[in-house]
């Protein structure tokens, strides 16, 4: 285990060879940005938007073409990207990109954009001392201070960050930089101190057990009708969870020339999966706020063996009326028990 | 608070037994201090789940549009910027007068919650009303302030915390009505050169993400299709960038204009911190500028500003 004292972090960004993303203040919250030189990283839980639309960015251009004479040239979007190294991010969300990858990265079909991104990418995971009282983490088996497989897991011991290289690439980009020493003992035991420590902070739970199973005996469950009366039908939830990753795909032309993108889509909407003659297979609300329930708690478990929930506490937060997947889930093993 | 809330089962249970409302629209106690979420209660044994604290800030008025097609009354609670909700939608033809049943609650003013962890922190807090005002107890100590410290902006300046429309009222403590400038920060950035207000709205609205929740949440946002939901035409498409928020948000204040009751939800919704409501402020600022005094909300058959012809209205393409 190394050390780094917190007044050498921006040597270390100086000193990374690519883009370096820090959270920042933002809003009325924070938020991952480009390190500019200046910013300082801010000590922040969880940041509003998670750091997935780095990786998964919210409007992504795939490649534009134009009108030449009786040819249409394509040409392709993204060139040749930097190295993407995400600073401080938190073991929710780096397991949250972990999904993604299982998404976008596996199987016959990879998704290039994403893909190549990611390949390129540091993931410096930062453990979180005391989680919110939103935080729920532990209920789907992570731990609040360190994340399996990140590149880096670091702790935050006041005056200087220790760092523990989790991959091959972390530890050779930790012994090529002289800008650590070697952690004391007795930092270790602190760093050990804090995880264990942090585990015990986070007390909201989720009753996750028998969830999956339970749900899907109970498609047609009049319990969602009266789940989906309270929900407005904004994008809040899906656009701020680090695991959501529907996407629409858009165009625009003008004047003989135009571009393909693709931009976050949700699930909440009613022109989601709208198809072209008008049939909608999610009608109204009660599809769409089960269709949400039901990918992460069952047909992310069907198709990757995990649930698509991290436990970050977001959409708890941020949804305008307080829908809470934590009730949500004590409310439907309770009546499916009947 | 407690008073309150136990009359208001006693009154919904009562309203249901009666025949007068096959439901109630109120707030329950939601999973955590700060949250009073809306709860829908279908039968008089459910009552006892309605809750009326300093949380219970969600307008309900706007989920009286998917009531509609339901059979008999719907009971709502109802505090000042509710009940101007109510008749924003009865004005716009949004919702039937006769499957309402209106119950007004004199509102104190609401909670910001973090105004209250900023002073107390978060996770087990507990708010208790005093003669003096609230004893705050949280994490990181004790403090009593008056409720105004703590007080939503968008309660601050509320012209109307008595509800404006309702069957019944209960009896209750409504707090003083705003009297002052309502436009005080519109003018700031009318103040401010071209560029930098240019300057400051791409800032926030570069922030924008575009979920919605600004419109959905909003009593004056009752179309049964919006335009930004339309892919035949496509007025306009889903990338998110400068050019692309600012029409969004421009066209929903603009469509809103004159008919906005300042319930300030769209702000309290945006999980970006956007303040929207300076751009609702300056919006309404513009209406009462060109065509006299007029506040949105007050009178469920109002003439609209911006929906009755007069031929003494300004003509600036003159």
């Amino acid at each position: 285990m190394k050390a780094i004292s917190k007044t050498a972090l921006p040597d270390l960004f100086a000193a990374l060879k690519g883009r370096v993303y820090v959270p920042v203040r933002e809003g009325k919250g924070f938020g991952f940005a480009p390190w500019d030189g200046e910013i300082w990283p801010a000590d922040y839980q969880n940041t509003i938007v998670p750091p997935k639309q780095i990786l998964f960015p919210q409007t992504e251009d795939l490649y534009s073409f134009r009108m030449e004479g009786e040819d249409i040239a394509i040409d392709p979007a993204s060139g040749p990207e930097e190295p993407i190294f995400i600073f401080g991010l938190r073991p929710c969300d780096h397991k949250g990109i972990e999904l993604l990858d299982l998404v976008f990265r596996q199987g016959p079909y990879l998704d290039a954009p994403y893909s190549k991104r990611r390949d390129n990418t540091f993931l410096m995971v930062l453990g979180c001392k005391e989680g919110l009282p939103t935080c729920f983490c532990t209920s789907f088996g992570l731990e609040p201070a360190f994340a399996p497989g990140a590149d880096w897991n670091m702790w935050d011991l006041g005056e200087v960050l220790l760092i523990e290289p989790g991959t091959a690439k972390g530890k050779e980009l930790l012994d090529g930089l002289e800008l650590f020493r070697e952690a004391t003992e007795e930092e270790v035991s602190q760093a050990k101190k804090l995880r264990d420590e942090a585990r015990e902070t986070i007390t909201l739970q989720a009753p996750v057990e028998g969830i999956t199973e339970g749900l899907q005996e109970n498609f047609e469950h009049p319990l969602w009708e009266e789940v989906a009366r309270k929900c407005l039908e904004c994008g809040a939830c899906t656009y701020l969870c680090p695991t959501c990753h529907c996407y629409d795909l858009q165009s625009t032309s003008v004047l003989g020339q135009g571009k393909r993108f693709r931009c976050w889509d949700s699930c909440m909407y009613c022109n989601y999966t709208l198809m072209a003659g008008g049939h909608n297979p999610r009608p109204t609300k009660r599809e769409r706020v089960r269709n949400r329930f039901l990918h992460k708690l069952q047909y992310f478990p069907e198709n990757h063996g995990e649930f698509g929930c991290v436990g970050c506490g977001r959409c708890l937060q941020n949804c305008p009326v307080h829908m809470d997947i934590t009730r949500f889930m004590a409310q439907a093993k309770d009546v499916m028990a009947k | 608070m407690q008073r309150i809330t136990d009359k208001m089962r006693k009154r919904a249970e009562e309203l249901i037994a009666e025949g007068k409302a096959v439901r109630f629209l109120g707030w329950e106690k939601g999973s955590f201090w700060w949250q009073s979420p809306p709860v829908e209660i279908k039968e008089a044994s459910q009552t006892g789940r309605l809750n009326w604290d300093l949380f219970c800030t969600a307008n309900l008025a706007k989920y009286l549009q998917q009531m509609q097609s339901a059979e008999g009354k719907t009971g709502v609670f109802v505090k000042g910027c509710d009940a101007r909700g109510i008749n924003r939608l009865l004005r716009d033809g949004a919702i039937d007068r006769d499957k309402t049943y209106l119950v007004g609650i004199p509102c104190p003013g609401m909670i910001d919650p973090d105004k209250v962890r900023s002073l107390v922190g978060d996770g087990e807090v507990t708010i208790t009303q005093t003669e003096e005002g609230l004893s705050l107890q949280g994490p990181l100590g004790s403090r009593k302030v008056a409720l105004d410290e703590v007080a939503l902006d968008k309660c601050l300046t509320c012209r109307h915390p008595e509800p404006v429309i309702y069957d019944e009222l209960l009896e209750g403590a409504a707090r003083e009505a705003f009297t002052g400038d309502p436009y005080e920060e519109a003018r700031e950035l009318e103040d401010l050169g071209s560029d930098e207000r240019y300057d400051y709205w791409a800032k926030e609205l570069s922030r924008c993400i575009r979920c919605y929740a600004c419109r959905n949440v909003c009593p004056a946002c009752n179309c049964i299709q919006c335009v930004f939901d339309m892919d035949r035409p496509n007025w306009l498409d889903g990338a998110t960038n400068l050019s692309n928020n600012q029409v969004y948000q421009m066209i929903r204040f603009m469509h809103v204009a004159g008919r906005c009751i300042d319930c300030g939800e769209c702000e309290r919704a945006c999980p970006m911190g956007i303040p929207l409501r300076k751009l609702a402020a300056k919006v309404d600022k513009d209406v009462n500028e060109l065509f006299g005094p007029f506040e949105a909300g007050l009178d469920p058959e109002e003439k609209l500003p911006l929906g009755t012809f007069d031929p003494n209205d300004p003509d600036s393409f003159e």
